[in-house]
Protein backbone atom coordinates (compact mmCIF):
# COMPACT_ATOMS: atom_id res chain seq x y z
CA UNK A 1 0.00 0.00 0.00
CA UNK A 2 1.30 3.43 -0.86
CA UNK A 3 2.32 5.49 2.14
CA UNK A 4 2.01 9.23 2.09
CA UNK A 5 4.89 11.32 3.37
CA UNK A 6 4.62 14.03 5.98
CA UNK A 7 7.51 16.35 5.20
CA UNK A 8 6.10 19.44 6.93
CA UNK A 9 6.50 17.71 10.30
CA UNK A 10 9.99 16.51 9.60
CA UNK A 11 12.15 19.61 10.03
CA UNK A 12 15.18 18.50 12.01
CA UNK A 13 13.83 14.98 12.56
CA UNK A 14 16.00 13.22 9.93
CA UNK A 15 19.10 14.74 11.55
CA UNK A 16 18.07 13.55 15.00
CA UNK A 17 17.22 10.03 13.79
CA UNK A 18 20.41 9.74 11.75
CA UNK A 19 22.63 10.80 14.63
CA UNK A 20 20.85 8.56 17.12
CA UNK A 21 20.92 5.47 14.89
CA UNK A 22 24.57 5.97 13.99
CA UNK A 23 25.54 6.15 17.66
CA UNK A 24 27.94 3.27 18.16
CA UNK A 25 27.38 1.71 14.74
CA UNK A 26 28.35 2.70 11.20
CA UNK A 27 25.80 2.26 8.40
CA UNK A 28 25.37 3.03 4.71
CA UNK A 29 22.40 5.01 3.37
CA UNK A 30 19.97 2.22 2.52
CA UNK A 31 20.76 0.37 5.74
CA UNK A 32 20.16 3.56 7.71
CA UNK A 33 16.77 4.17 6.07
CA UNK A 34 15.73 0.60 6.88
CA UNK A 35 16.83 1.19 10.47
CA UNK A 36 14.73 4.39 10.61
CA UNK A 37 11.69 2.53 9.29
CA UNK A 38 12.08 -0.25 11.84
CA UNK A 39 12.90 2.03 14.77
CA UNK A 40 9.91 4.32 14.12
CA UNK A 41 7.49 1.53 13.22
CA UNK A 42 7.08 3.29 9.85
CA UNK A 43 5.29 6.14 11.63
CA UNK A 44 7.65 8.62 10.03
CA UNK A 45 7.58 8.47 6.29
CA UNK A 46 9.63 10.53 3.87
CA UNK A 47 11.27 10.25 0.48
CA UNK A 48 14.09 7.87 1.31
CA UNK A 49 16.57 9.87 -0.75
CA UNK A 50 16.14 12.80 1.61
CA UNK A 51 18.43 11.05 4.08
CA UNK A 52 21.48 11.75 1.88
CA UNK A 53 21.39 15.57 2.02
CA UNK A 54 21.09 15.19 5.80
CA UNK A 55 24.08 12.82 5.85
CA UNK A 56 26.15 15.11 3.63
CA UNK A 57 25.32 18.18 5.70
CA UNK A 58 26.23 16.39 8.92
CA UNK A 59 29.48 15.17 7.38
CA UNK A 60 30.31 18.70 6.23
CA UNK A 61 29.69 19.96 9.76
CA UNK A 62 32.07 17.33 11.12
CA UNK A 63 29.33 15.41 12.92
CA UNK A 64 29.85 12.35 10.71
CA UNK A 65 32.78 10.77 8.94
CA UNK A 66 32.51 8.44 5.97
CA UNK A 67 34.46 5.68 4.27
CA UNK A 68 33.87 3.93 0.97
CA UNK A 69 33.75 0.15 0.75
CA UNK A 70 32.87 -2.13 -2.14
CA UNK A 71 30.51 -4.94 -1.20
CA UNK A 72 29.28 -7.46 -3.81
CA UNK A 73 30.33 -5.16 -6.63
CA UNK A 74 28.56 -2.13 -5.17
CA UNK A 75 30.38 0.81 -3.72
CA UNK A 76 28.86 1.73 -0.37
CA UNK A 77 29.60 4.81 1.67
CA UNK A 78 29.51 4.00 5.36
CA UNK A 79 28.84 6.82 7.83
CA UNK A 80 29.82 6.94 11.47
CA UNK A 81 29.41 9.41 14.30
CA UNK A 82 32.36 11.60 15.31
CA UNK A 83 32.88 13.02 18.81
CA UNK A 84 31.43 16.32 17.51
CA UNK A 85 28.43 14.34 16.27
CA UNK A 86 27.91 12.81 19.71
CA UNK A 87 27.89 16.28 21.26
CA UNK A 88 25.44 17.49 18.65
CA UNK A 89 23.19 14.50 19.27
CA UNK A 90 23.13 15.41 22.96
CA UNK A 91 22.14 19.00 22.20
CA UNK A 92 19.42 18.08 19.70
CA UNK A 93 18.02 15.40 21.98
CA UNK A 94 17.73 17.91 24.84
CA UNK A 95 15.96 20.43 22.58
CA UNK A 96 13.66 17.74 21.15
CA UNK A 97 12.68 16.48 24.63
CA UNK A 98 11.94 20.02 25.80
CA UNK A 99 9.66 20.67 22.81
CA UNK A 100 7.85 17.32 22.95
CA UNK A 101 7.43 17.73 26.73
CA UNK A 102 5.87 21.16 26.20
CA UNK A 103 3.52 19.85 23.50
CA UNK A 104 2.55 16.89 25.71
CA UNK A 105 1.70 19.29 28.55
CA UNK A 106 -0.60 21.20 26.23
CA UNK A 107 -2.27 18.02 24.97
CA UNK A 108 -2.75 16.55 28.44
CA UNK A 109 -3.72 19.80 30.13
CA UNK A 110 -7.24 21.08 30.85
CA UNK A 111 -9.39 22.06 27.89
CA UNK A 112 -9.95 25.77 27.43
CA UNK A 113 -13.26 27.11 26.33
CA UNK B 1 11.72 9.34 -21.20
CA UNK B 2 14.68 11.26 -19.73
CA UNK B 3 16.57 9.57 -16.91
CA UNK B 4 15.45 11.17 -13.59
CA UNK B 5 19.03 11.08 -12.30
CA UNK B 6 20.23 12.95 -15.37
CA UNK B 7 17.57 15.62 -14.77
CA UNK B 8 18.58 15.80 -11.11
CA UNK B 9 22.28 16.04 -11.97
CA UNK B 10 21.74 18.89 -14.44
CA UNK B 11 19.55 20.73 -11.95
CA UNK B 12 22.09 20.41 -9.12
CA UNK B 13 25.02 21.46 -11.30
CA UNK B 14 23.12 24.52 -12.53
CA UNK B 15 22.29 25.33 -8.92
CA UNK B 16 26.03 25.54 -8.23
CA UNK B 17 26.85 22.19 -6.61
CA UNK B 18 30.32 20.91 -7.34
CA UNK B 19 30.50 18.12 -9.96
CA UNK B 20 32.27 15.86 -7.45
CA UNK B 21 29.58 16.28 -4.82
CA UNK B 22 26.80 15.88 -7.38
CA UNK B 23 28.40 12.67 -8.69
CA UNK B 24 28.60 11.20 -5.19
CA UNK B 25 24.99 12.12 -4.37
CA UNK B 26 23.67 10.62 -7.62
CA UNK B 27 25.75 7.45 -7.12
CA UNK B 28 24.31 6.99 -3.63
CA UNK B 29 20.77 7.55 -4.90
CA UNK B 30 21.28 5.09 -7.79
CA UNK B 31 22.52 2.41 -5.40
CA UNK B 32 19.65 3.14 -3.03
CA UNK B 33 17.17 2.76 -5.89
CA UNK B 34 18.70 -0.60 -6.84
CA UNK B 35 18.34 -1.87 -3.27
CA UNK B 36 14.77 -0.57 -3.15
CA UNK B 37 13.88 -2.22 -6.48
CA UNK B 38 15.21 -5.55 -5.18
CA UNK B 39 13.26 -5.15 -1.94
CA UNK B 40 10.03 -4.26 -3.74
CA UNK B 41 10.51 -7.11 -6.24
CA UNK B 42 11.02 -9.52 -3.34
CA UNK B 43 7.69 -8.39 -1.90
CA UNK B 44 5.84 -9.57 -5.01
CA UNK B 45 5.71 -6.63 -7.41
CA UNK B 46 7.47 -7.20 -10.68
CA UNK B 47 8.89 -5.30 -13.63
CA UNK B 48 7.75 -1.75 -14.25
CA UNK B 49 5.49 -1.66 -11.18
CA UNK B 50 8.41 -2.56 -8.90
CA UNK B 51 10.55 0.12 -10.50
CA UNK B 52 7.84 2.76 -10.14
CA UNK B 53 7.27 1.90 -6.48
CA UNK B 54 11.01 2.05 -5.82
CA UNK B 55 11.20 5.48 -7.50
CA UNK B 56 8.22 6.70 -5.48
CA UNK B 57 9.83 5.60 -2.24
CA UNK B 58 13.14 7.22 -3.14
CA UNK B 59 11.40 10.57 -3.72
CA UNK B 60 10.67 12.90 -6.62
CA UNK B 61 13.36 14.92 -8.40
CA UNK B 62 11.95 18.01 -6.69
CA UNK B 63 12.17 16.38 -3.26
CA UNK B 64 15.73 15.17 -3.89
CA UNK B 65 16.99 18.43 -5.41
CA UNK B 66 15.52 20.98 -3.01
CA UNK B 67 17.55 20.24 0.16
CA UNK B 68 20.80 20.24 -1.82
CA UNK B 69 19.93 23.50 -3.60
CA UNK B 70 18.86 25.24 -0.42
CA UNK B 71 22.02 24.51 1.56
CA UNK B 72 24.71 27.05 0.56
CA UNK B 73 27.42 24.83 2.08
CA UNK B 74 27.02 22.43 -0.85
CA UNK B 75 27.88 25.06 -3.46
CA UNK B 76 31.24 24.92 -5.19
CA UNK B 77 33.84 27.67 -4.88
CA UNK B 78 33.36 28.47 -8.56
CA UNK B 79 29.67 29.04 -7.92
CA UNK B 80 30.23 31.20 -4.84
CA UNK B 81 33.24 33.16 -6.15
CA UNK B 82 33.19 32.92 -9.96
CA UNK B 83 35.30 36.05 -10.37
CA UNK B 84 38.07 34.60 -8.23
CA UNK B 85 38.06 31.14 -9.83
CA UNK B 86 37.56 32.09 -13.47
CA UNK B 87 39.31 35.48 -13.68
CA UNK B 88 41.75 36.18 -10.86
CA UNK B 89 43.16 32.65 -10.42
CA UNK B 90 44.29 32.14 -14.05
CA UNK B 91 45.86 35.60 -14.23
CA UNK B 92 47.70 35.03 -10.95
CA UNK B 93 48.78 31.61 -12.30
CA UNK B 94 50.16 33.17 -15.46
CA UNK B 95 51.89 35.99 -13.58
CA UNK B 96 53.41 33.53 -11.09
CA UNK B 97 54.76 31.30 -13.84
CA UNK B 98 56.21 34.24 -15.76
CA UNK B 99 57.91 35.71 -12.72
CA UNK B 100 59.30 32.39 -11.51
CA UNK B 101 60.62 31.56 -14.98
CA UNK B 102 62.28 35.00 -15.24
CA UNK B 103 63.84 34.65 -11.80
CA UNK B 104 65.15 31.19 -12.72
CA UNK B 105 66.62 32.57 -15.95
CA UNK B 106 68.36 35.38 -14.07
CA UNK B 107 69.67 32.90 -11.49
CA UNK B 108 70.89 30.56 -14.24
CA UNK B 109 72.66 33.37 -16.06
CA UNK B 110 74.72 34.29 -13.01
CA UNK B 111 77.06 37.25 -12.88
CA UNK B 112 79.47 36.11 -15.58
CA UNK B 113 79.00 35.31 -19.25
CA UNK B 114 75.62 33.86 -20.08
CA UNK B 115 75.69 30.21 -21.16
CA UNK B 116 75.20 29.29 -24.82
CA UNK B 117 71.76 27.83 -24.24
CA UNK B 118 70.45 30.95 -22.54
CA UNK B 119 68.91 32.58 -25.61
CA UNK B 120 67.05 29.36 -26.45
CA UNK B 121 65.79 29.18 -22.86
CA UNK B 122 64.51 32.77 -23.08
CA UNK B 123 62.65 31.94 -26.31
CA UNK B 124 61.18 28.84 -24.70
CA UNK B 125 59.94 30.83 -21.67
CA UNK B 126 58.48 33.44 -24.04
CA UNK B 127 56.55 30.73 -25.90
CA UNK B 128 55.37 29.14 -22.66
CA UNK B 129 54.34 32.39 -20.94
CA UNK B 130 52.97 34.03 -24.09
CA UNK B 131 51.10 31.12 -25.67
CA UNK B 132 51.20 27.69 -24.01
CA UNK B 133 50.34 28.62 -20.40
CA UNK B 134 47.56 31.14 -21.32
CA UNK B 135 46.05 28.52 -23.62
CA UNK B 136 46.28 25.82 -20.98
CA UNK B 137 44.73 28.11 -18.35
CA UNK B 138 41.94 29.11 -20.75
CA UNK B 139 41.18 25.47 -21.47
CA UNK B 140 41.05 24.74 -17.75
CA UNK B 141 38.67 27.68 -17.22
CA UNK B 142 36.41 26.62 -20.09
CA UNK B 143 36.36 22.94 -19.16
CA UNK B 144 35.71 23.86 -15.52
CA UNK B 145 32.85 26.14 -16.58
CA UNK B 146 31.36 23.41 -18.77
CA UNK B 147 31.61 20.79 -16.04
CA UNK B 148 29.93 23.09 -13.55
CA UNK B 149 27.33 24.38 -16.04
CA UNK B 150 28.48 27.89 -15.09
CA UNK B 151 27.09 30.99 -16.70
CA UNK B 152 29.44 32.19 -19.41
CA UNK B 153 30.17 35.75 -18.33
CA UNK B 154 32.98 35.11 -15.82
CA UNK B 155 34.72 32.31 -17.79
CA UNK B 156 34.60 34.46 -20.96
CA UNK B 157 36.08 37.44 -19.11
CA UNK B 158 38.72 35.22 -17.48
CA UNK B 159 39.79 33.60 -20.75
CA UNK B 160 39.89 36.91 -22.63
CA UNK B 161 42.00 38.62 -19.96
CA UNK B 162 44.37 35.65 -19.60
CA UNK B 163 44.89 35.49 -23.35
CA UNK B 164 45.30 39.28 -23.59
CA UNK B 165 47.93 39.29 -20.84
CA UNK B 166 49.65 36.27 -22.43
CA UNK B 167 49.68 37.84 -25.88
CA UNK B 168 51.10 41.04 -24.39
CA UNK B 169 53.90 39.43 -22.37
CA UNK B 170 57.34 40.14 -23.78
CA UNK B 171 60.57 38.58 -22.61
CA UNK B 172 63.60 39.73 -24.56
CA UNK B 173 67.30 39.07 -24.27
CA UNK B 174 70.08 41.31 -25.55
CA UNK B 175 73.50 39.62 -25.58
CA UNK B 176 76.55 41.42 -24.27
CA UNK B 177 78.11 43.54 -27.02
CA UNK B 178 81.37 45.49 -26.90
CA UNK B 179 81.68 45.93 -23.18
CA UNK B 180 77.93 46.38 -22.50
CA UNK B 181 76.35 43.85 -20.19
CA UNK B 182 73.75 41.38 -21.44
CA UNK B 183 70.17 42.42 -20.73
CA UNK B 184 67.06 40.46 -19.95
CA UNK B 185 63.84 42.51 -20.22
CA UNK B 186 60.40 41.39 -19.13
CA UNK B 187 57.22 43.40 -19.51
CA UNK B 188 53.73 43.88 -20.85
CA UNK B 189 53.20 45.38 -24.28
CA UNK B 190 50.06 46.03 -26.30
CA UNK B 191 49.17 42.68 -27.86
CA UNK B 192 48.56 42.43 -31.59
CA UNK B 193 44.94 41.89 -32.56
CA UNK B 194 45.92 39.01 -34.80
CA UNK B 195 47.92 37.28 -32.06
CA UNK B 196 45.04 37.63 -29.64
CA UNK B 197 42.51 36.35 -32.18
CA UNK B 198 44.68 33.32 -32.96
CA UNK B 199 44.95 32.50 -29.26
CA UNK B 200 41.21 33.00 -28.75
CA UNK B 201 40.44 30.64 -31.63
CA UNK B 202 42.78 27.99 -30.29
CA UNK B 203 41.38 28.41 -26.79
CA UNK B 204 37.82 27.85 -27.98
CA UNK B 205 38.58 24.70 -30.01
CA UNK B 206 38.60 22.24 -27.09
CA UNK B 207 35.17 23.50 -25.99
CA UNK B 208 33.65 21.81 -29.03
CA UNK B 209 35.32 18.53 -28.05
CA UNK B 210 34.64 18.97 -24.34
CA UNK B 211 30.93 19.49 -24.94
CA UNK B 212 30.78 15.97 -26.35
CA UNK B 213 33.10 14.35 -23.81
CA UNK B 214 32.06 16.01 -20.55
CA UNK B 215 29.07 14.47 -18.85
Amino acid sequence: MARSSNPSFLNGVPELLVLRLLLGREMYGYELVQAIRVATGEAISMGEGVVYPALHALERDGALSSRRQTVAGRSRIYYRLTPAGERRLGEITTTWERITGAVRQVLEGPHHA
Amino acid sequence: MPDRFHILKERLLRAGLSPQHTRRYIAELRDHLEYLAEEVAASGLSGQAAREEACRRLGSVEMLARPMEQDPRFRSIASRRPGVVFVIAPIIGLATFSMLATILLIAAAGAGDVPAWFETAVSLVQILAGYAIPLLLSWLVLVGALRQRSRWLWPAVGCSLTLLVGAGLRLSFTPAVSGNRAELAFGLTQPSALGFLMLALMASLPVVVARRVID
